[in-house]
């Protein structure tokens, strides 16, 4: 089929890919190919994705991180790279947002 | 692998499909397994795509066909159900485009410019969209130019202005369409070594290849088989949420600064 496609080999970050959106991004690296690490806070969501994910594709690691600090994000590309090789893809997916009056009440 | 990049039992037109970045196109689209039409005026150039893509996927059917003509674009989605079976992708990639100084160019060749370059994407969708309601939606996908990503060209009014048209004609197709499962969407190339704007050997235009080689944040111009993965995805059902988009494919020229 179409090799442009193929992501075997390659191994992706998604931070936040323990839920919502990142976990569609995380399937889909998955599923071409890549070995992939789940990136997130929250540990319980860490190991539900992980459950979600782990027949998928080459490998999956969890690595519980705060993106805002920059030490768990030097930790983060040490542990992916110590387990999985190497880093070719980022997804910088991980967010917050919720709903607060612009005015200060 | 990915199932949702297949494009096995769909049928493509591709417009302009017989050299240049249309042949890069017709080229993914029959690699995904797409049995596609290619159409173009000159008979040698689609004889010689034939030749060069007759060996890629089910089937290559050449349609001889002026898409700013109504007649020949009726003809053209005749012909290619009749052989193909059905219409599931259509690439609004035919255009032209030369330089013409603003105060010099004639009324004939402002026509002449608006009506392959943007007439031709009316006719076009137009005359699938029956055919794409039948199957149960389609994908149009239109082929611009980065002249209207804040890259204006002082010979080329005519093309920008069918550019831009095409743009904004690509955001309210979409709306119109998007209810009967019809997504519509734009690439924007930069600058693509083909006939319109040859990046090599004899024609190359030298000074200004050299400087957006310079200037590209991939340090190069692109090719033809650059489009084959965007073609692929924007005519699947991986792009399925996609549709009114414009998405830039430039090698980052028109975001490079100084």
């Amino acid at each position: 089929m179409l090799e442009g496609f193929d992501l075997t080999g390659k191994v992706a970050i998604v931070t936040g890919g323990n839920g919502g959106l990142g976990l569609g991004i995380a399937r889909g690296m998955a599923n071409a190919g890549a070995a992939v690490a789940l990136v997130g806070r929250n540990q319980d969501k860490l190991d539900a994705a992980y459950e979600n994910l782990k027949g998928i594709g080459s490998r999956i690691i969890r690595v519980q991180a705060d993106v805002s600090k920059e030490d768990d994000v030097k930790r983060m590309v040490k542990e992916t790279v110590a387990a999985l090789g190497r880093v070719d893809i980022l997804f910088n997916n991980a967010a917050i947002s919720y709903a607060h009056s612009a005015a200060r009440d | 692998m990915l199932d949702i990049f297949n494009l096995k039992g769909k049928v493509a037109i591709v417009t302009g499909g017989n050299g240049g970045l249309g042949l890069g196109i017709a080229r993914g689209l029959a690699n995904a397994g797409a049995a596609v039409a290619i159409v173009g005026r000159n008979q040698d150039k689609l004889d010689s795509a034939y030749e060069n893509l007759k060996n890629i996927g089910p089937k290559i059917l050449k349609v001889n066909a002026d898409v700013s003509k109504e007649d020949e674009v009726k003809r053209m989605v005749k012909e290619t159900v009749a052989e193909l079976g059905r219409v599931d992708i259509l690439f609004n990639n035919a255009a032209v485009s030369y330089g013409r100084p603003a105060d010099k160019m004639t009324l004939d060749e402002w026509n002449m410019f608006i009506a392959i370059n943007l007439t031709s994407v009316f006719l076009c969708s137009q005359a699938v969209y029956p055919e794409m309601l039948k199957v149960g939606g389609g994908k149009i996908i239109n082929i611009g130019s980065i002249i209207t990503q804040q890259m204006g060209h002082a010979k080329l009014i005519a093309y920008a202005a069918a550019k831009g048209g095409m743009d904004h004609m690509t955001q309210s197709l979409a709306v119109a369409w998007g209810p009967d499962n019809i997504q519509v969407n734009c690439v924007i190339p930069g600058l693509v070594d083909s006939e319109m704007m040859p990046c090599s050997g004899p024609n190359k235009q030298s000074k200004i290849i050299d400087h957006v080689v310079e200037k590209s944040p991939v340090r190069r111009y692109g090719v033809p088989d650059d489009f084959q993965g965007i073609s692929v995805l924007l005519a699947s059902p991986a792009s399925s949420f996609i549709t009114g988009a414009l998405i830039v494919a430039d090698g980052g020229l028109s975001i490079a600064g100084v």
